[in-house]
């Protein structure tokens, strides 16, 4: 049985580590989340101000991973791919 | 005087241009005392920078800032980095209504995991910028900031986030109140922020023989003629109180009035009538001499009078002064229950010098009275050296002289210091009356002269000084001779 993995990315303007930190977490989705269906989506807080509230995101990249709980975040440019499963809680067994 | 709701309100102003503001204008601080210090408050569409290790206060002044209320700039935008919102708000209540506050919640979260660099604080100034437009403030608070940088490896880069921050409210005529902590392993990252910052206000505490005082000093105000001392001030329940220490000095206007010390003869030898009204007048002598019996005269013949009287008590209960003036003919019952005559007791240890002043204050700015009796003032002269002390009653007896009230301290003399005052006080007083004893053939007299008193005609005799439990009264001239006899004529 397949289960979703839901990634959120929070970035504040297309900045260099923000396109590198959505290139990270792409690569590693494709590359570790063989039991998962996989979405990740793009959050530009300098157009949507009320989320970075709502998610009270400070530093950013931050991607946060909503499913399967709970909840992990993790912040850079997500190019450690280590501390980035880690994070996530995604360490293949 | 100093209540941290009635905000003192310099100017005002409507510019909304991206130019930053003329630093003259100021936003008040919600703390009286400091914007008299500061010239009017804090600076408007600028940086300032409170200082202080913890416990120092930094979050109070914040908060008060924040809750006072401002009609030209609305709420304040508060953004905590080390308090809970649950708790801040438990304190706002305390002072107003906390809804008049957005909270901002920028606590590092302790579990936050890092992948890579090229970190930056990019929800800082959005969640900022966003708050402020929503609820329309032109005033932030960032609370504590010094913590992003214990949680955040790139110093420099959390610096350039808080510069970014700043300037951005600068060019939008923000007026920030920024607080950081000064534990050493920040204090190179966060004392950098200083020449981000337009105006330094640096808190500190010092604990003497177990007493703690807070101080306060404005390091720096760009373009500001701001007051340069420490300045002691007070946390409670109240808030915060300062005291601007010399700037209200020279405003007491000259007396045209006497008031009567309710005794004809004394009134005679200050030269008739009495004291100037809102002059400072002494009474030393030594253990049972009369003091606290001639000032509680004056105290019920001020009464009497029609005026409003503090008597400020560092030794005994009300109710003891009542009945000990009572045995001598003084009656205060009569007037504490008119209310024209407060009485506070206050034990010296209770506070340091500087909360005693503080407290004083307060209590005369809300009694008002016309005078003021402390009794004895010598009881504080072992909370600090001789030179504290002797500041201490300066300008206490200022701050009273700037407010038209006359003011009568009694001075205990030790018996073994020959007479001498310890206050050294002819700069303090305008008034002093000796009091002291004579003791031969078995009797025990007591004498009375006026050393001095600025703008009266004073008497240079020595007269008897007459406790009967009908009252005080004042004998006859005490001569050379008398004094060998000891008697008097």
């Amino acid at each position: 049985m397949t289960e979703h993995l839901i990634l959120k990315v929070y970035i504040a303007g297309h900045t260099p580590a923000a396109q590198r930190a959505i290139h990270n977490v792409e690569k590693v989705c494709a590359e570790y989340s063989n039991h998962y269906t996989y979405k990740i989506t793009v959050i530009d807080i300098l157009k949507h101000p009320q989320l970075a509230e709502s998610e009270k995101i400070l530093a950013t990249p931050t991607v946060v991973k909503e499913l399967p709980l709970p909840t992990r975040r993790v912040v850079g440019d997500l190019s450690e791919t280590e501390q980035l499963l880690a994070g996530l809680d995604l360490m293949p067994e | 005087m100093a209540n941290g709701k009635q905000a003192v309100r310099k100017t005002s102003s409507r510019s909304r241009g991206s130019a930053a503001l003329p630093i003259s204008q100021s936003v008040s601080t919600g703390i009286p005392g400091l914007d008299q210090i500061l010239g009017g408050g804090y600076p408007r569409g600028r940086v300032t920078v409170i200082r202080g290790a913890s416990g120092t206060g930094k979050s109070i002044f914040a908060l008060l800032y924040a809750i006072s209320r401002s009609k030209a700039d609305g709420k304040a935008v508060f953004a905590t980095f080390d308090e809970a919102p649950d708790t801040l708000r438990d304190y706002l209540s305390t002072w107003g209504p906390p809804e008049s506050v957005s909270l901002l919640d920028f606590r590092p979260d302790p579990e936050l995991m890092t992948s890579g660099g090229q970190m930056e604080l990019g929800g800082l100034l959005v969640r900022i910028e966003y708050a402020l437009k929503k609820s329309g403030a032109k005033r932030l608070v960032l609370d504590a900031f010094n913590t992003l940088f214990g949680a955040f490896e790139n110093k420099a880069q959390v610096r350039s986030d808080l510069f970014r921050v700043f300037d951005w409210c600068r060019k939008r005529g923000i007026t920030v109140v920024a607080t950081t902590g000064e534990e050493s392993a920040y204090r190179a990252s966060t004392g950098i922020m200083d020449y981000a910052a337009d105006c330094t206000i640096l808190l500190d505490q010092r604990i003497e023989d177990g007493l703690m005082t807070r101080l306060l000093r404005v390091m720096k105000c760009r373009g500001r003629a701001h007051g340069t001392n420490e300045y002691p001030f007070l946390i409670d329940e109240h808030g915060v109180s300062i005291l601007p220490v010399t700037n209200t000095m020279m405003s007491a206007n000259a007396s045209k009035r006497k008031i009567s010390t309710g005794l004809d003869s004394l009134d005679e030898m200050l030269g008739g009538q009495g004291v100037w009204e809102g002059t400072a007048v002494m009474i030393s002598g030594q253990s049972g001499t009369g003091k606290s019996l001639l000032a509680a005269n004056m105290a019920a013949a001020a009464c009497r009078q029609g005026k409003k009287v503090l008597y400020v008590s560092f030794e005994e209960s009300q109710e003891q002064i009542v009945r000990d003036v009572k045995s001598a003919g003084i009656r205060l019952a009569s007037h504490i229950k008119a209310g024209n005559l407060r009485m506070i007791s206050r034990r010296s240890v209770e506070y340091g010098i500087e909360q005693h002043i503080i407290l004083k204050l307060r209590a005369v700015d809300e009694y008002d009275p016309d005078i003021v009796v402390f009794d004895p003032i010598s009881a504080l002269s072992d909370l600090g050296d001789a030179r504290t002390f002797k500041n201490m009653a300066i300008r206490l007896c200022h701050e009273l002289k700037a407010r038209g009230i006359t003011t009568v301290i009694t001075e205990l003399l030790p018996d073994d210091m020959g007479n001498l005052s310890k206050l050294n006080v002819s700069s303090l007083v305008d008034t002093w009356i000796r009091l002291g004893r004579i003791e031969r053939g078995g009797e025990m007299r007591r004498k009375i002269q006026v050393q001095k008193s600025r703008g009266a005609a004073t008497s240079k005799q020595i007269r008897e000084l007459q406790i009967t439990n009908k009252g005080l009264a004042i004998g006859g001239s005490i001569n050379a001779e008398d004094f060998l006899s000891g008697r008097t004529t």
